[in-house]
């Protein structure tokens, strides 16, 4: 288990620029669940995803692998990044190789696998991120950004890490888009029985796939919990600059029109019970 | 002279990046096949289609920054009674002068160290005395709010700020049109009302706005939507006409806002709705309405509220 023990990161510490971009974080990944972390531009949630496989080391505060400081002296902070997958935002600027097999094989060669091992990784991660055999012999350059996107996932899936993070693994994609890659990554974790963590700005994009979720604001944790839990108190989210999906917006609002309904909903399925059971009140 | 309506009429648009043919079905696959469309003067239009749909070519093809392969594009000025032709490079420095276009990456347009040494390159450039200069980027800034920063370094500006900036630097040499190709796409929400309010404000002072996205809540706002799949031109119609053809948006990848998908839901178990609605406030009006009709009180307080 990925643990944060009260960790705060400055940028630029002594300097003019000094930024206090995480403020004494204590927070669990919970094992085997996805968690979304959620916060606008400058919460520090992507600052604390850097802490999660030690390319950023705490200012202060320690960051625990199953009990184990990974910054401290004589840790291995590469057997920790095989351990902890990440994936960066818009990472199809990344790619580098020939071919799309290539470049997913770039990962499982350097942790020394066999040739057929890294062939079986390959497909695994192919079929998880939704890339055809035809898509493999191309080159990373032929392919669309959403099609991109996927292949530089699938060279982290590749790696098979106990605990993926991904930060932004859906911006800029269409709906359909979206689906694809969030709903292969969930069953990617179902087969594997690891830890997923998605990063993201948008509620409405994760809140469907989220079991656990951690919302921060300013380098410091906002709220923490369910997907349910997290919602019902969205006035706190809507003020620290949070969107909202448009169903909970809808409920909210009538709800201030005096309407005695639930409006923690957050899916298109469940508001339309809040309503109709708002209806069935008549 | 009679002001011609479209500032932009292209017929028949078609664009094919290469000419090599696809090895699976040996033709050369066309990114935008056969697409016509008229931009009316003064309008928000919205362009909407999944990713690799053909729309961001097709953005690329109304503001002249690629030559179609086939059609063509005309460009109509206020000013002038000379029709630009994108087909024809020496009308290449009237059209970009005419039609500025605002990319998807924030971090990859701007040129300058300082915003207003960034949003002062394009009149620098067209040769106009400082002093006009001067007096073009501050009324550029001052439109995009960004006027208390223009002696910042752009490198620490948000999402948000650079592409303000970007539309700034358009700004400033005056054009007639903008075409935002997914401006909002890599911008958090609040980067991303900011540029919508930019639009909104730009569009209400008379400057004609095409805006590239899958953003249905963003297409929600403009005059006229344009659903683009495969190259080609799927419909076209106001908002309102637009989400109310489910079956086609969800061949086409898309989705209608939540909002009108809610009252859509609603109406399919029973309840009697208008489904006509296309964003927050309207669907909250609708089941308001079909609430009340059914006899479901309001508290006192929402009462005292309404």
């Amino acid at each position: 288990m990925l643990e944060f023990e009260n960790v705060s990161y400055v940028y630029g510490a002594h300097t003019p620029f000094e930024k206090v971009a995480v403020d004494n974080v204590s927070v669990k990944i919970q094992p085997g669940k996805v968690t979304g972390l959620i916060g606008h531009t400058g919460s520090g949630k992507s600052t604390l995803s850097q802490m999660m496989n030690a390319l950023l080391k705490p200012t202060s505060g320690r960051v625990l692998l199953d009990g184990k400081d990974i910054n401290e002296k004589g840790s291995d902070a590469r057997a920790v990044r095989f351990r902890v997958g990440l994936v960066f935002q818009y990472p199809e600027y990344q790619l580098f190789e020939e071919t799309v097999e290539k470049d997913i094989a770039f990962g499982p060669k350097n942790m020394g696998l066999s040739d057929e091992d890294i062939k079986e990784r390959i497909l695994y991660a192919a079929h998880f991120t939704s890339i055809t055999d035809e898509m493999l012999k191309k080159s990373p350059f032929e392919l669309s950004g959403g099609q991109k996107r996927r292949v530089a996932i699938a060279g982290v899936i590749a790696m098979d890490p106990e605990i993926l993070v991904l930060d932004e693994p859906a911006a800029g994609l269409d709906p359909r888009g979206k689906r694809e890659i969030l709903g292969g990554l969930c069953d990617f974790r179902a087969k594997r029985d690891n830890t997923l963590v998605i990063i993201s700005h948008s509620m409405e994009d994760i809140a469907l796939y989220s079991d656990n979720i951690i919302t921060m604001a300013n380098g410091k944790i906002l709220t923490e919990g369910t997907p349910d839990e997290v919602f019902a108190r969205h006035e706190l989210l809507k003020s620290s600059g949070l969107a909202i999906p448009q169903v909970t917006e809808v409920l909210a609002e009538l709800k201030r029109r005096g309407f005695d309904l639930d409006d923690s909903r957050y899916t298109l399925d469940e508001a339309v019970n809040a309503v109709l059971s708002a209806a069935g009140k008549a | 002279m009679t002001e011609n309506i479209n500032i932009i009429e292209a017929k028949d648009l078609v664009y094919k990046y290469s000419d090599t043919p696809d090895a699976l079905t040996g033709e050369v696959t066309a990114a935008v096949d056969g697409i016509s469309i008229n931009i009316k003067r003064g309008t928000f239009t919205a362009v909407i289609g999944h990713n690799g749909s053909g729309k961001s070519t097709l953005a690329k093809l109304l503001s002249g920054v690629y030559v179609p392969t086939d059609g063509s594009v005309k460009i109509y000025r206020r000013d002038s009674e000379k029709v630009l032709d994108c087909s024809d490079e020496n009308d290449n420095f009237d059209i970009r002068k005419t039609v500025g276009m605002v990319f998807q990456n924030p971090d990859n347009q701007l040129v300058a160290t300082i915003v207003e040494d960034d949003v002062a390159f394009a009149p620098e450039n067209l040769g106009y005395e400082p002093t006009e200069i001067r007096r073009r980027v501050d009324e550029a800034l001052r439109t995009v709010g960004l006027s208390e920063y223009s002696g910042h370094d752009t490198h620490k500006l948000s999402g948000g700020q650079k592409q303000r900036v970007a539309i700034a630097g358009i700004l400033a040499m005056s054009p007639e049109c903008i075409i935002f190709d997914e401006s909002t796409a890599m911008l958090d929400p609040k980067g991303r009302s900011d540029i919508i309010d930019t639009i909104l404000s730009l569009k209400a002072s008379g400057l004609t706005v095409v805006l590239i996205t899958h953003y249905m809540n963003e297409a929600a706002l403009a005059d006229e939507i344009y659903v683009v799949n495969e190259g080609k031109l799927l419909i076209s119609g106001t908002p309102h006409e637009v989400f109310a053809q489910r079956e086609v948006l969800r061949g086409a990848g898309l989705e209608a806002p939540q909002s009108t998908m809610l009252v859509r839901a609603l109406s399919d178990k029973g309840l009697s709705i208008n489904t006509d609605v296309i964003d927050e406030a309207g669907a909250a009006d609708a089941i308001e309405k079909a609430l009340l009709k059914l006899g479901v009180k309001k508290s006192p307080k929402g009462e005292a509220d309404a």
